[in-house]
């Protein structure tokens, strides 16, 4: 194991343990837990189509994953004939320089932000920062985020981690020198401070930059889903529109899109539908009195293109609803930093190892129960649990994986193909073990094991084994 | 740049086993599926598609006049009242609105909104009665940035505009032609968050309110 695995690997144990103990981050995941999961619960059974719907955007995400080289080239058609451009970018770092040359092209000094997950993806504030640029998020989640020096800990959520009174005492550290003087702390009081202060910034931007939910082949428009209007105000006001978009987001045409539109604000918030879709494409028209001079958009492959053909292409279809996290235990206990990278939950944990690298983020795909929910209630049916075991496999064929754990592996390996063996070796601890927790039916304590015993009884095994007792009942019928 | 284009196209072919880049042929069939593009899955519901559109309006917080065609100028100038507001606004475009005479009583700017906007009139290009969404499309004297910088958003609907599903919208903007203008803008509801403590706050950067005025007559 080399020694970055190593880090990588106190690394996510100590911020997992960090967030466990971290009461207002708790007190906040407290809160969203179960909102999420039972709004769409509520939409989902409104809608007796949706299996069906799903199966139809799973099949549309295959079709596009298997031509997609085509469908780029027919959507960098659509852009070019609406006078638009389209950049490729190989890597995080040559999307950035792609970005901020647009922007210093142009002398841009104040730049909005849509939200957009690719761009974090990216790291592009830094850059745009480091270029002069005065860069601000206007998603009121990510603007949260961005005043406390954070990333966003939810796809859909950016702040989930945030209570309250976190807000109020950044809103007024933040707001107190541009006049807004009050602290306010009620929820209405802080949306519209926040309002008023964006609304500011929405005007006098130079440049706006959002994501895309989805890029549509049939008229080269990209498409942004929000709540708050804030994508809307970054994509029509300013000077220059860029979008920053993964190069698996097309779709072939705007039917293709309706069904896919059907099952994203379902999963990823209950709603219906959310209350601004959005399909932009190209700058103003010649006859417009409003809208961007100028309309780019920079594609980014970042080692998606590899994913394809392979065992973990599925994980592409992901569009990135957010439902996996809402459904995860694991996510629900430690939020969304302590997965050390911008996606988080269980799609985090497949993808983070996907684009950085195997040997990074070793414990994110073990950092799992098994339990199977995020594969049960994904739009596109990923089958995210199995890809978890996936890289569980490969850890270990590569042999990432912990020395003593694969070690005890292979002791037991070797054992269990010697059944014999096995059932002698075993008979002993599983006797003691009976006896210990006879009384209570659980253990509370186990040597070596304290680390489950901690917060949690052992269940103490019945004291004969599965086999022995069979071959007893054989002997007494 | 270009380079990099090729790069990428190279990997995702030589990922797919394709080898070769796509020959004209198979670009042809990918085209092709795009023009025959059919609806898919729908959600099936028999009521009508009035009361089916404004009983989902009303659900995402939307509020509706039904009105006739001469009625338009008085129940905007009766719904700001109502709310204490002068009757002044900037106004879209279309159909009904346009064929509309505006009285001197009243105020319409025709262009952008600005960050002190307090009121837009907007025409809807269609509207679905599957999820009560209105389709809003730019154009020369329709900029989007009426939908969003105001407090208060209304909205006309000419009755016959109104569509079962999505899909029907987009027919009906294939066939004019706007479906490939800048912007399509799908509105259902005013604006929101939920991004202090999950819970939905009105307002969050575009309209407070949205009201309709729909159409029955035209």
């Amino acid at each position: 194991m080399s020694v970055s695995t190593a880090s990588q690997r106190v690394e996510f144990q100590e911020r997992a343990r960090q967030a466990l103990q971290d009461t207002s981050l708790q007190r906040a995941l407290a809160k969203a837990r179960g909102g999420f999961v039972d709004h769409r619960l509520d939409a989902i059974e409104a809608l007796p189509e949706f299996d069906a719907i799903r199966d139809a955007a799973r099949d549309i995400k295959n079709h596009v994953l298997a031509n997609l080289d085509g469908y780029l080239e027919l959507y960098e058609q659509q852009v070019i004939e609406n006078g638009g451009q389209v950049h490729w970018a190989r890597d995080a770092d040559e999307a950035c320089q792609i970005v901020a040359g647009i922007c210093k092209d142009v002398g841009a000094k104040t730049v909005t932000k849509g939200k957009s997950m690719v761009s974090e993806e990216m790291h592009l504030n830094p850059v745009l920062e480091a270029a002069g640029m005065t860069v601000v998020e206007t998603d009121l989640g990510e603007y949260i985020v961005q005043l406390a020096g954070e990333t966003p800990s939810h796809i859909i959520a950016p702040a989930v981690h945030k209570t309250r009174e976190q807000i109020t005492d950044l809103f007024h550290e933040h707001h107190s020198p541009l006049g807004y003087t009050d602290r306010v702390t009620q929820r209405e009081a802080l949306v519209n401070e926040a309002r008023s202060v964006l609304r500011e910034r929405f005007v006098t931007a130079d440049v706006g930059i959002t994501g895309a939910n989805f890029l549509v082949a049939e008229t080269g428009a990209n498409v942004i889903v929000t709540n708050e209007g804030n994508g809307d105000l970054t994509s029509c006001l300013p000077r220059v529109h860029i979008v920053t978009a993964g190069i698996e987001k097309v779709v072939p045409s705007l039917d293709d899109l309706s069904v896919l539109l059907r099952v994203l604000a379902r999963s990823a918030t209950g709603q219906e539908f959310s209350a601004y879709t959005s399909l932009y494409s190209g700058p103003r028209r010649a006859d417009d009195i409003e809208g961007p001079e100028a309309y780019h958009v920079v594609l980014l492959d970042n080692g998606r293109s590899r994913l394809l053909g392979g065992q973990y292409q599925p994980m592409l279809r992901c569009i990135r609803c957010g439902a996996c996290l809402n459904h995860c235990p694991v996510y629900g206990s430690i939020g969304g930093h302590a997965y050390g990278w911008v996606y988080s939950g269980p799609m985090g944990s497949v993808l983070t190892p996907l684009l950085n690298g195997f040997d990074q983020s070793l414990d994110l795909p073990n950092a799992c129960t098994l339990n199977g929910r995020c594969k049960e209630v994904c739009p596109v049916r990923i089958p995210l649990s199995d890809l978890l075991l996936k890289h569980r496999v490969e850890q270990h064929e590569r042999r990432l994986s912990p020395g003593f754990g694969r070690f005890l592996l292979g002791v037991w390996a070797w054992l269990a193909c010697r059944p014999r063996l096995y059932q002698g070796v075993m008979a002993l601890p599983l006797r003691l073990m009976y006896l210990l927790g006879r009384r209570r039916g659980v253990l509370a304590w186990l040597p070596g094991a304290g680390g489950w015993t901690g917060s949690r009884d052992f269940p103490a095994p019945a004291g004969r084994s599965f086999m022995r007792q069979w071959q007893n009942r054989k002997v007494k019928s | 740049m270009n380079q990099a284009r090729d790069q990428i196209l190279g990997t995702i072919r030589k990922s797919l086993a394709a080898g070769e880049p796509r020959t004209l042929m198979r670009l042809e069939e990918l085209r092709s599926r795009i023009q025959h593009s059919r609806p898919q899955v729908q959600p099936e519901f028999d009521d009508d598609l009035l009361s089916r559109f404004c009983q989902k309006h009303v659900a995402v917080h939307g509020t509706y006049d039904r009105i006739s065609v001469e009625q338009i100028e008085s129940a905007v100038v009766k719904h700001l009242a109502g709310m204490g507001l002068d009757a002044q606004w900037h106004l879209g475009s279309g159909p009904l609105l346009d064929a509309t005479q505006w009285t001197d009583s009243v105020f319409v700017y025709r262009k952008g909104a600005d960050k002190d906007t307090k009121v837009a009139l907007s025409e809807a290009v269609a509207a679905v009665a599957e999820t009560g969404t209105l389709v809003v499309c730019s154009g020369p004297a329709v900029p989007p940035s009426q939908n969003y910088l105001p407090d208060d958003h209304l909205i006309v609907v000419d009755r016959r505009c109104i569509v079962r599903h999505m899909e029907d919208a987009w027919a009906i903007l294939r066939e004019s032609g706007v479906a490939k203008g800048r912007a399509i803008n799908l509105i259902t509801g005013p604006s929101k968050t939920g991004d202090i403590e999950q819970t939905i706050q009105y307002g969050a950067h575009g309209p407070r309110r949205l009201h309709l005025l729909i159409v029955e007559d035209a």
